[in-house]
């Protein structure tokens, strides 16, 4: 991928699959903080408004009326390039990777694979949560100087590949990297994530990665 | 073992065995409701969250399928009316449609000032309250036997079936013991039938929830819950934790003695709690 724009940006969202309408959340969530970029998180607010929109126009069962107010929810992993800066946050456990060659130097939000155990936080598309939306995105929120880290490539992944990658044996994680590293095609990435579902190495689960090589 | 995904080509099954006996007509003691209309609620409320657990845009997932056994004064019946009493277990989809009726009750929710503001909400009824005769307890076990043997013949890579018993009193036919452990010994390939058992109660006595070991029990018939009931698995176990403070160890066994109706409501969370959904 290659990124021209100033401040370019790369974002992955994960619809959290025992929800209402996760993919049409996520989708919404996608495309309004995939606008021009804002400084403030009125992108939130928007996409809560066109799912809300979105979700108004159907003929609903009393369970799916239940399972709208129960919410629909989404992961998001996302960077901004600020010069020899940084900019990130995530909510949930989609994860960001900066890599140096073969190693990563650094990961966020979760370290150790044990940590996608636990259930994960996640934007809500219910407008009740819009502040609780805004102060996860906060919390999640910081900045690094990437290029002290002689950053080679950035990657964005869900869960399912994050938590492969964070195997707690070293020589694994070194060589699942160096795997996923290989990948030039969508269709290389494909097989290596049937060849690791094969073998429960990896969980069965959306499997996206945003991989940006930095020149 | 108790870590198969659970999706629509590998479902799991919830069996609900609800004594039916004239003492559930008894007075909750903490409720101005019989000790069966609290149970019918609960567990109207247990099946409308396992199917909104499954609705997506597209409709009702079957990621789980569902049974209710009736036992008391007419022995052991399908508690299921209508177009799902023709088969003892049947997809939560279909579940879904087979409501008695839909009533409108009130719910609290927050108004956003520092209040709570009544809201009407939308309360799906399968099941209605009945308390008549004895408590063919070990029938009922039996029944529940049959019906999980044939299910998990079919569904041998499944997570395994769960059951939660519901009783207010001891056995009328005989010992259960024999046959709960029966019941507990049918498996699909990720582990044996979980057997949770609540006793629930209108005389207002100290409950003993989730034991880990029979010698503090109280009395015979508690001892014989205990020993009719499975330990959780380790999902369960994270849940109790996170979502209601309980802390299970791995030895704590899936039964409540003396139950009021917040440890029924607990326990009916807990108990219908899956594992990962996909």
């Amino acid at each position: 991928m290659r990124l021209r724009e100033t401040n370019p940006r790369a974002a992955v969202f994960d619809g959290a699959s025992e929800s209402f309408a996760a993919r049409k959340w996520s989708r919404q969530l996608a495309e309004a903080w995939g606008r021009p970029p804002t400084r403030d998180w009125s992108w939130v607010e928007k996409a809560q408004e066109r799912y809300t929109k979105n979700i108004s126009n159907m003929e609903l069962s009393w369970a799916q009326e239940a399972a709208v107010q129960r919410g629909s929810y989404s992961t998001i992993a996302y960077i901004i390039f600020d010069d020899n800066w940084l900019e990130f946050s995530a909510v949930g456990d989609s994860n960001i990777f900066l890599i140096s060659g073969t190693s990563v130097r650094f990961s966020y939000p979760y370290v150790f694979e044990s940590q996608f155990t636990s259930a994960p936080t996640a934007l809500s598309s219910n407008p009740i949560d819009k502040r609780q939306n805004i102060e996860n995105l906060l919390t999640g929120m910081s900045r690094i100087q990437f290029k002290a880290l002689e950053t080679s490539h950035i990657l964005l992944a869900t869960d399912a590949i994050s938590a492969w990658l964070l195997h707690q044996d070293e020589e694994l994680r070194i060589e699942r990297l160096r795997e996923l590293m290989s990948c030039s095609t969508a269709n290389d990435f494909k097989d290596l994530v049937i060849k690791e579902r094969a073998t429960h190495a990896m969980k069965i689960d959306d499997s996206t990665v945003v991989l940006l090589e930095l020149s | 073992m108790y870590d198969a995904e659970i999706s629509r080509s590998q479902p799991t099954t919830y069996l609900f065995l609800v004594d039916q006996s004239g003492s559930m007509s008894d007075q909750m003691a903490s409720a101005s409701r019989s000790k069966a209309e609290f149970v019918a609620d609960v567990l109207n409320k247990t099946l409308r969250d396992l199917i909104v657990r499954c609705t997506r845009d597209e409709g009702v997932r079957d990621y789980f399928s569902v049974g209710v056994l009736g036992y008391g004064a007419a022995g052991v019946k399908n508690a299921l009316t209508g177009s799902l009493s023709s088969s003892w277990i049947n997809p939560i989809s279909a579940v879904s449609n087979g409501t008695l009726r839909i009533e409108e009750r009130e719910k609290k929710i927050d108004d956003g000032a520092g209040g709570l503001a009544a809201q009407s909400v939308k309360f799906p009824v399968w099941f209605d309250a009945t308390a008549d005769g004895g408590t063919p307890m070990c029938e009922a076990l039996a029944k529940a036997s049959e019906v999980l043997a044939d299910w998990s013949n079919l569904n041998p890579n499944s997570f395994p079936p769960t059951v939660l018993h519901i009783t207010d009193g001891e056995s009328t036919d005989g010992d259960p013991s024999q046959v709960a452990s029966m019941l507990q010994q049918i498996s699909t390939n990720n582990g044996g039938v979980l057997l949770y058992n609540i006793h629930v109660s209108n005389l207002s006595m100290e409950p003993i929830k989730y034991p880990s070991s029979e010698s503090a029990l109280p009395n015979d018939h508690a001892k014989l819950l205990f020993r009719m009931s499975s330990n959780f698995p380790e999902h369960i176990r994270k849940y109790a934790q996170d979502a209601h403070g309980i802390s299970l160890s791995p030895e704590s066994k899936a039964m409540v003695f003396n139950a009021e109706a917040e440890e029924l409501v607990k326990f009916m969370d807990i108990g219908s709690r899956p594992a990962a959904m996909r």
